[in-house]
C-alpha cells in the first residue's frame, strides 16, 4: 500500500479545518455587514477604541503626570483640520493634551459637570462617521477623561476599528475553538480507531496462504468486529478451498496413476522395443501429470505447515533419495556442507522436493559422467553441474526451454518460503541457487 | 515366501499378482481393508503390499492400526499419491517403503527383494544382491560358487550394504555399525574399510559396485556385467 495515502486522522483534520474556515468566512461576512449597517454600534466601537489608543500615552510617575501622543496616531492629532479632535484631562481638570479647534468647547461636554464614564453623540447620521464622545480611564489610581471627535473620518479609522473587532472577537476566539475542537476530535478519532489500526496491522501480518489465519475481534468495537468476522469468514472459505484443491489434486493423481500403473505393468510383459518406447512415453506423461498436480498443490499451499527446518538435513535426505537414480543414469552426486546447521522456517517435504528436482533436472539436462554438487550454506542451497567438457551455448539455450514446469515448481517452492531461485552459468555448467531469508 | 496384496483395482490386483508369482513367490490378493485384515488374522505373511486408496478405509489408517496391533510384517505401500509429503506420511504411519504408481514389474520385484533383505535375519537367512550371496548365520560370502574371504568388519559392512542394496547408507550409520563390530569409529576407518572391501570384491564378477556419495555415505548398486 502506498505511503502517500492519507491517514484517517489527516482526512478528518483537513475536513474540520475546511469547515472551520468556511464557518469563519460566513461569520466574518455576517459581522462585517452587521457592523457596517449599524452606525450606532460602529460609533460606540470607534469611541471605545480611539480613547483606548489615546490613553496609552498617559504616564503617571508618583505625583507627576505627563502625556505623550502615541506614535501610531500622531498624524491624526498633530495636524490642524485633519478631521480628528481630542482632549485629555485629569479628574481635577488639569489638561494633559488637546488637539482642538475653537469649536471644541461646543462639542465636548463642559468641564464643570459630573462626567459619565462613557458618552457618545452622533453629529451626523450615516457614514462617514461624524461623532463626538468620551470615556473615563483609571490609571495608577487616578481618573482621566478622554474626549474624541471625528468630522467625516477622513483617514477611515473606522476600518481599523472594524478590523480590531474582527480579530478580537472573531479570529482569536474561533482559532482557539478550532484548535480545541480539532485536537479533541483527532484524539477521539485516534482512540476510536485504535482497534481498527490494531486490526489493520494484524491483517497486514496475515499470511493469505496460511489456513489458520484469522483476526482477533474480542476487544474490537461492534462495527469493527463485524469487519473482522467477515475477514475471518473469507479466510475460512480460503481454507476450505485449499482443502478442496488438495482433495481434487489427490483425486486426479489417483484416478490417472492407477490405470497408468496397469498399463505399465501390462507393457512389462511385452518383449518388444516398441513397448519400451511406449513405456518411456508413459514415464514422460506420468512426470508431466505429477508436475501439474504438484504445481496445483503449491498454489493452494498452507503456510500453517511451516516448521524449523535444517537445510543440511533436507539436502542430505534429498541426495540419499535421488542418488541411486543419479548413479543409474551414469552421473555422480556430492553433498558439501559449508555450515554445521542451516535453520530456516519452511516445509521439509517441499524443500526436499525442490532439491531433488534440481538434482533430477541437472541429470536430465547434462551429459553422462557429469558430477553434481549440492552445496549448503547458512541460508542457501546450490546445485551445480560440473560437466566434463565445456558447454555449447546453443545446447544450453535448448535446455533452458525444456526445464519449464520443473523450474516453475522449484521457483514456486522458493516463493512460498519467501526465497529466490537464481541460475548462473559458466563454461563448465550451470548453478541453481535457492536462497532463503535469514 | 508369501505376500499379501490389498488393492482395490481388480486390474492392478491381477497384474501385481502375476508379477509376484512370476518372481516365484506366493500371493493372496484382496480388494478391501476388511478382507485383508481377515487374511492377516488367519495367515502369516512375509510382506504386505498395501494400496492407500481403499474403498472401505484409508490405507494409512489401516497401516497405523496394524502397527498398533504390533504387526511386524514389512509393508510396501503402493501409492497413487505422488506428493512427497504424502509418501512421508506413509512412512510415518509405519510403512517400510513406498512405491509410487505407476511402476514397472522389475521395480516392484526389486523393492520386494530389498525389503526382504532389510528384514530381520530370520526372514532371510541368505542375503542375495547381484551375484553376491551371504549366509547371515555362518557369515560366509560367496560369488558364483567361489567363497570370498573377508575380515569380520568387512563382512559386517558388506551385510549392511547388501541389506540396503540400491540405497545410500549414511556414513554415520556405518560408523555406528563399526562401533558394534568393536572397531574404531573414525570416518577414516570407514573409508579404509570400504576401500579394502572394494579391492577384495574387485577380482570377482559380483555384478555390484560400491559407489561413494560424497558428503552422505556409500551405496551398493547392481551393474550389468
Amino acid at each position: 500500500m502506498s505511503r502517500n495515502r492519507p491517514t484517517l486522522g489527516t482526512i478528518v483534520a483537513k475536513r474540520i479545518a475546511f469547515f472551520a474556515v468556511l464557518a469563519m468566512l460566513v461569520q466574518l461576512a455576517v459581522v462585517i455587514s452587521d457592523y457596517y449597517w449599524n452606525t450606532g454600534e460602529l460609533s460606540r466601537l470607534y469611541v471605545e477604541q480611539e480613547t483606548q489608543r489615546l490613553s496609552e500615552g498617559i504616564f503617571v510617575d508618583r505625583d507627576t503626570v505627563r502625556y505623550q501622543l502615541p506614535q501610531t496616531i500622531r498624524d491624526r492629532y498633530r495636524q490642524d483640520g485633519a478631521g480628528y479632535l481630542a482632549r485629555i484631562r485629569s479628574a481635577n481638570g488639569t489638561l494633559l493634551f488637546e488637539s482642538c479647534d475653537p469649536a471644541c468647547e461646543d462639542r465636548f461636554l463642559p468641564v464643570d459637570i459630573d462626567r459619565p464614564d462613557f458618552w457618545l453623540r452622533s453629529l451626523k447620521s450615516g457614514k462617514p462617521l461624524t461623532l463626538v464622545g468620551g470615556r473615563a480611564f483609571f490609571i495608577a489610581g487616578q481618573r482621566f477623561l478622554i474626549d474624541v471627535a471625528t468630522l467625516g473620518d477622513p483617514q477611515e479609522v473606522v476600518s481599523d476599528v472594524l478590523w480590531n473587532e474582527i480579530i478580537e472577537h472573531l479570529v482569536v476566539p474561533m482559532s482557539i475553538l478550532l484548535i480545541l475542537v480539532l485536537g479533541a476530535t483527532l484524539l477521539s478519532v485516534r482512540q476510536a480507531l485504535g482497534p481498527v489500526r490494531a486490526a489493520a496491522e494484524a491483517a497486514d501480518q496475515i499470511d493469505p496462504m496460511d489456513a489458520r489465519s484469522h483476526l482477533k475481534f474480542d476487544e474490537m468495537p461492534r462495527e469493527v468486529a463485524h469487519l473482522a468476522i467477515a475477514v475471518n469468514r473469507a479466510f475460512e472459505r480460503v481454507a476450505e478451498l485449499m482443502t478442496s484443491q488438495k482433495t481434487l489434486t489427490s483425486g486426479i493423481a489417483h484416478e490417472i496413476r492407477t490405470p497408468l500403473a496397469a498399463m505399465k505393468l501390462e507393457l512389462g510383459h511385452i518383449d518388444h522395443p516398441r513397448a519400451r518406447l511406449v513405456e518411456a512415453d508413459l514415464d514422460d506423461l506420468v512426470r508431466f501429470v505429477s508436475q501439474l498436480t504438484s504445481l496445483a498443490r503449491l498454489e493452494s499451499f498452507d503456510h500453517g505447515a511451516f516448521e524449523t527446518v535444517d537445510l543440511i538435513e533436507v539436502s542430505t535426505s534429498a541426495v540419499e533419495q535421488v542418488a541411486p537414480w543419479v548413479y543409474e543414469n551414469l552421473h555422480s552426486v556430492e553433498l558439501i556442507k559449508d555450515v554445521d546447521s542451516a535453520l530456516v522456517r519452511g516445509v521439509p517435504s517441499l524443500l526436499r522436493d525442490a532439491v531433488r528436482n534440481l538434482i533430477e533436472n541437472a541429470v536430465r539436462h547434462t551429459p553422462e559422467r557429469t558430477h553434481i554438487v549440492v552445496r549448503v550454506g547458512s541460508h542457501l542451497i546450490e546445485v551445480e553441474d560440473r560437466r566434463m567438457a565445456a558447454v555449447d551455448q546453443t545446447v544450453r539455450e535448448a535446455e533452458t526451454d525444456s526445464l519449464g514446469i520443473g523450474l516453475k515448481i522449484i521457483g514456486r517452492i522458493a516463493e512460498i518460503h519467501r526465497g529466490k531461485l537464481r541460475r548462473s552459468t559458466s563454461a563448465s555448467g550451470s548453478t541453481f541457487t535457492l536462497t532463503f531469508r535469514p | 515366501m508369501r505376500i499379501l496384496l490389498i488393492e482395490d483395482s481388480a486390474r492392478l490386483r491381477d497384474l501385481v499378482s502375476e508379477a509376484v508369482r512370476d518372481a516365484g513367490w506366493k500371493i493372496d490378493a484382496f480388494a478391501t481393508a476388511e478382507l485383508g485384515r481377515a487374511a492377516l488374522a488367519d495367515h502369516t505373511y512375509d510382506l504386505l503390499l498395501l494400496d492407500l486408496g481403499l474403498p472401505d478405509e484409508d490405507g494409512l489408517d489401516v497401516l497405523k492400526s496394524l502397527r498398533e496391533e504390533k504387526l511386524q510384517t514389512p509393508v510396501l505401500v503402493l501409492t497413487a499419491r505422488g506428493a512427497i509429503d504424502e509418501r512421508i506420511a506413509g512412512l510415518d504411519a509405519g510403512a517400510d517403503d513406498y512405491l509410487a504408481k505407476p511402476f514397472h514389474n522389475g521395480e516392484l520385484v526389486a523393492r520386494i527383494r530389498a525389503l526382504m533383505r532389510r528384514a530381520p535375519v530370520t526372514s532371510m537367512p541368505v542375503l542375495e544382491y547381484g551375484a553376491l550371496r551371504m549366509d547371515v548365520a555362518s557369515r560366509r560370502v560367496m560369488c558364483s560358487g567361489a567363497e570370498i574371504t573377508l575380515a569380520p568388519s568387512e563382512k559386517g559392512l558388506l551385510e549392511l550394504l547388501m541389506r540396503n542394496g540400491g540405497k545410500v547408507v549414511a556414513k554415520s550409520k556405518i560408523e555406528h555399525a563399526f562401533s558394534e563390530f568393536g572397531d574404531e569409529k573414525s570416518s577414516n576407518a570407514v573409508e579404509l574399510a570400504v576401500s579394502r572391501l572394494r579391492k577384495k570384491l574387485e577380482g570377482h564378477r559380483t555384478g555390484t559396485l560400491i559407489e561413494t556419495v560424497r558428503g552422505v555415505g556409500y551405496m551398493m548398486r547392481e551393474v550389468p556385467d
